[in-house]
């Protein structure tokens, strides 16, 4: 069990829309019409005052800084208003700035390596996102980048929570982040042909999408102690992998572990979401979680943006929290949302969020 | 809670060779690691050298076809297995205790990545095969090791460049130190890659002479590959086993430069953070310490930085302590950099022997350091730090004792 934290600040940045909470709400809505699962072109000079240094960042990183400009907004962190050092910042990655890596290395292949830009290999590495936005926003506490599956997402707050329970930051963005590519959704494609064949009942996966989407996280105390108003708490992140045991099964032993340890019944949870990149992955961890929580298929609702917005892979776990967030917060009633994240490699993460209210609240349950 | 942290198994390999023994006896030689490149052409380079692994033994995995596993993971999983022989565990008693596992890596499996987009560029991407692609994800070989060797859970994996092995440790540290675990696996990994060589050749930060750390002629970096592991055990539950104890890890700090994405802040302040604030976390003054694991890229940047930062970590004492980078002989090993050079620092604490910064034929006045030119006794080193800083303006420090020390 972690202890709870508040999330006190939002940002997303998806087909559906950029923004804070009211971005994340439109997700639930869908996105325009022929978005084609792509992040429509924006300006960073709206998020940032000194955006001219990141004129050259890959796409996953620009979407990471307006999420996070966003978030810190949100919170009312702006620029100046932080203790750089007390401040952490966690990112989650899937695959990383993979368009950079790409035109990288196919430059190599063509033209040798006097050809390499420099530009592309340093903004290529897994880190930059994390290493843009600590320039940007002068984060001077650890910045850590985490990478794995849709599961990193939760695997990424579970980091986060885990620096604030130590006393070793004050405050924590946590982020995750992923751009579309042609190489990604090739693969991706070819190992889903090569399931179907094997077996073809299974759902169609969602298509590759992008975005980001960060948190500001808090303790509880220390956002009351600022002033601040808090939206839902984090009460657990929990990454697994089902073993020789069937996924379902271990989706439903470690959901039901983490309401018991939480001291929570399933008929609390008010909604559930569920990432995964696949199809063979859908129907487990759908019916894992239903069991745990005592209930049928379409007893809670179900809520998977995947299908209109694509799959951002890591990116998804946080916007579907983002989606959960805001909807926990716009409720204003107790209760909690699930969000489960399945990768390929029989992964999963269950994350937790409590109830909040559409003002922010300034008391917390618990303490 | 807050128990005392004990180092229980360590593996290693570099181009120096696989296994401790071999890498220690060899580092306090002073033996150069460097060799002609064989993994790639590097007809069209400046530089054609790096530490290599030679001979790497890619056989005996149980779950796995060893030929379609990426060069990461076979590096990894003999660093591993070298740790969990040492520790006394076993296999099969290791995945019951369910450590938690934490790995460093910069770029992961990037040889199969390289594959899969040559095949996708030039068969068509029908043709290419996908599970280059998956193989290539950094967490990928996390995810091998412990399916293969029945550990259950999921890696978490660092990657934070350069110092993603040294953050991998730390944060292993403090899961066992803070009890969310018994006993954790950490380490880092990173394989010698043309994508990263030819990066790093862009940056024009690969050295064409040797490699020089803290010489007044050094002109560059030298890559390495390789990987090492380390078990992580609380001291009372290492002592309740009859469990060898390596050393101790008695502290960790970590900060961001937040200056430039590949450049170090030239002041070194955020390099300093670290090394103040995980002297800090061990209780330990910079008078304890009696060795630095440097950083010591060789480029003029870093070096430059890091000297700055340890005279202003340790005031007085940054002039006088010992100080060597293991990097002039066996390269930068990005992701794995910080594991093996942890466990070249609890050697050195073992044997109270200062492992040699070769090399340096002319010590720059202008970093101001006691550099370790040459292996030499410490008949009294009980403390040592390990310093690891990356792109991003990533820094991480890791505080070790010799076992048997005080806290």
């Amino acid at each position: 069990m972690t202890s709870p934290v508040a999330i006190t600040g939002i940002g997303c940045v998806s087909p559906a829309g950029i923004g804070g909470r009211d971005a994340a709400l439109a997700l639930v809505k869908g996105p325009p019409e022929n978005h084609g699962f792509r992040v429509p072109e924006f300006p960073l000079e709206d998020f940032l005052e000194n955006a001219r240094s990141f004129r050259r960042v890959a796409h996953s990183t620009k979407f990471c800084l307006a999420a996070v400009a966003l978030a810190l907004r949100d919170a009312g962190l702006e620029a100046g208003r932080t203790d750089g050092s007390r401040t952490g910042l966690v990112i989650g990655v899937t695959h990383g700035a993979l368009a950079f890596s790409t035109q990288f290395h196919g430059g190599l292949l063509r033209d040798g390596p006097e050809a390499a830009s420099p530009m592309l290999f340093a903004e290529s590495v897994l880190n930059a996102a994390g290493g843009n936005v600590a320039i940007a926003f002068g984060v001077r506490g650890p910045v850590h980048t985490l990478i794995g599956e849709e599961t990193v997402g939760a695997q990424a707050i579970g980091a986060a929570m885990e620096l604030l329970r130590l006393g070793v930051v004050d405050r924590c963005v946590v982020a995750g982040t992923e751009e579309r590519s042609a190489v990604i959704e090739n693969a991706y494609r070819q190992m889903d042909r090569a399931a179907s064949r094997s077996a073809p009942e299974e759902e169609s996966p969602p298509p590759a999408g992008e975005g980001a989407a960060a948190f500001v996280i808090e303790h509880p105390a220390a956002a009351v102690r600022r002033g601040a108003r808090f939206f839902v708490p984090v009460l657990s992140a929990r990454c697994s992998r089902a073993g020789r045991e069937e996924m379902d099964d271990s989706v439903a032993m470690v959901v039901k572990e983490e309401l018991a340890s939480l001291g929570k019944r399933g008929e609390e949870i008010r909604h559930v979401h569920v990432v995964v990149p696949t199809g063979r992955n859908r129907g487990p961890v759908t019916r894992g979680a239903l069991r745990a929580l005592g209930l049928r298929e379409g007893g809670t609702p179900r809520l998977d943006i995947a299908p209109r917005v694509g799959n951002a892979f890591c990116a998804a776990a946080f916007l579907q929290a983002s989606v959960s967030a805001a909807l926990l917060s716009a409720g204003g009633a107790p209760g909690a949302g699930l969000i489960l994240a399945s990768g390929i490699s029989k992964t999963f993460s269950v994350l937790l969020l409590g109830g909040g209210s559409p003002e922010g609240r300034t008391d917390f349950p618990g303490g | 809670m807050r128990r005392r942290v004990a180092i229980t198994g360590m593996g290693i390999v570099t181009a120096h060779g696989i296994g401790k023994s071999v890498n220690w006896s060899r580092t306090l030689a002073g033996e150069s690691g460097f060799r002609p490149v064989t993994l790639f052409d590097t007809s069209g380079y400046r530089t054609r050298t790096a530490g290599e692994v030679k001979d790497l033994p890619v056989a005996g995995w149980r779950r796995f076809r060893s030929s379609r596993l990426d060069r990461a993971s076979h590096l990894l999983r003999l660093a591993f297995m070298e740790a969990v022989e040492d520790s006394g565990w076993g296999f099969d008693r290791l995945s019951s205790a369910a450590p938690v596992v934490v790995l460093g890596t910069t770029l992961g499996g990037m040889p199969s990545g390289e594959r899969y987009h040559e095949e996708f560029l030039r068969k068509g991407p029908a043709r290419a095969r996908p599970s280059l692609l998956f193989d290539h994800l950094a967490h990928s070989q996390g995810l091998h090791l412990m399916e293969e060797f029945g550990l259950p859970g999921v890696p978490r994996v660092y990657t934070n460049a350069c110092a993603s092995g040294t953050n991998a440790v730390g944060h292993a540290f403090r899961a066992v130190r803070g009890g969310e675990c018994d006993v954790a696996v950490c380490g880092g990994y990173d394989p010698l890659c043309e994508f990263v060589f030819a990066g790093f050749h862009s940056l024009q930060a690969l050295t064409q002479d040797l490699c020089r750390p803290f010489d007044r002629d050094r002109s560059g970096m030298a890559l390495g590959e390789g990987a090492g592991v380390l078990l992580l055990e609380g001291m009372d539950h290492a002592r309740s086993r009859g469990a060898p104890v390596f050393g101790e890890v008695a502290g960790y700090g970590e900060s961001t430069d937040a200056f430039h994405m590949t450049r170090p802040d030239p002041e070194g302040r955020g390099a300093a953070d670290a090394m103040e604030s995980a002297l800090a976390d061990a209780a330990e003054n910079p008078e304890a310490v009696g060795y630095v694991n440097a950083h010591g890229t060789g480029t003029p940047f870093n070096d430059a930085m890091e000297s700055a930062a340890i005279r202003s970590a340790m005031g007085p004492e940054g002039a006088r302590v010992p100080v060597s980078s293991t990097k002039s002989m066996i390269g930068h090993l990005l992701g794995g950099a910080g594991a093996v050079e942890a466990i070249l620092t609890v050697q050195a604490l073992r044997d109270r022997r200062l492992p040699p910064n070769v090399n340096c034929t002319n010590p720059d006045p202008a970093c101001g350091l006691r550099i370790v030119t040459a292996a030499e006794d410490a008949p009294s080193l009980s403390v040592a730090i390990s310093n690891s800083f990356g792109f991003g303006g990533s820094n991480a420090t890791l505080v070790f004792r010799r076992p048997g020390g005080t806290p």
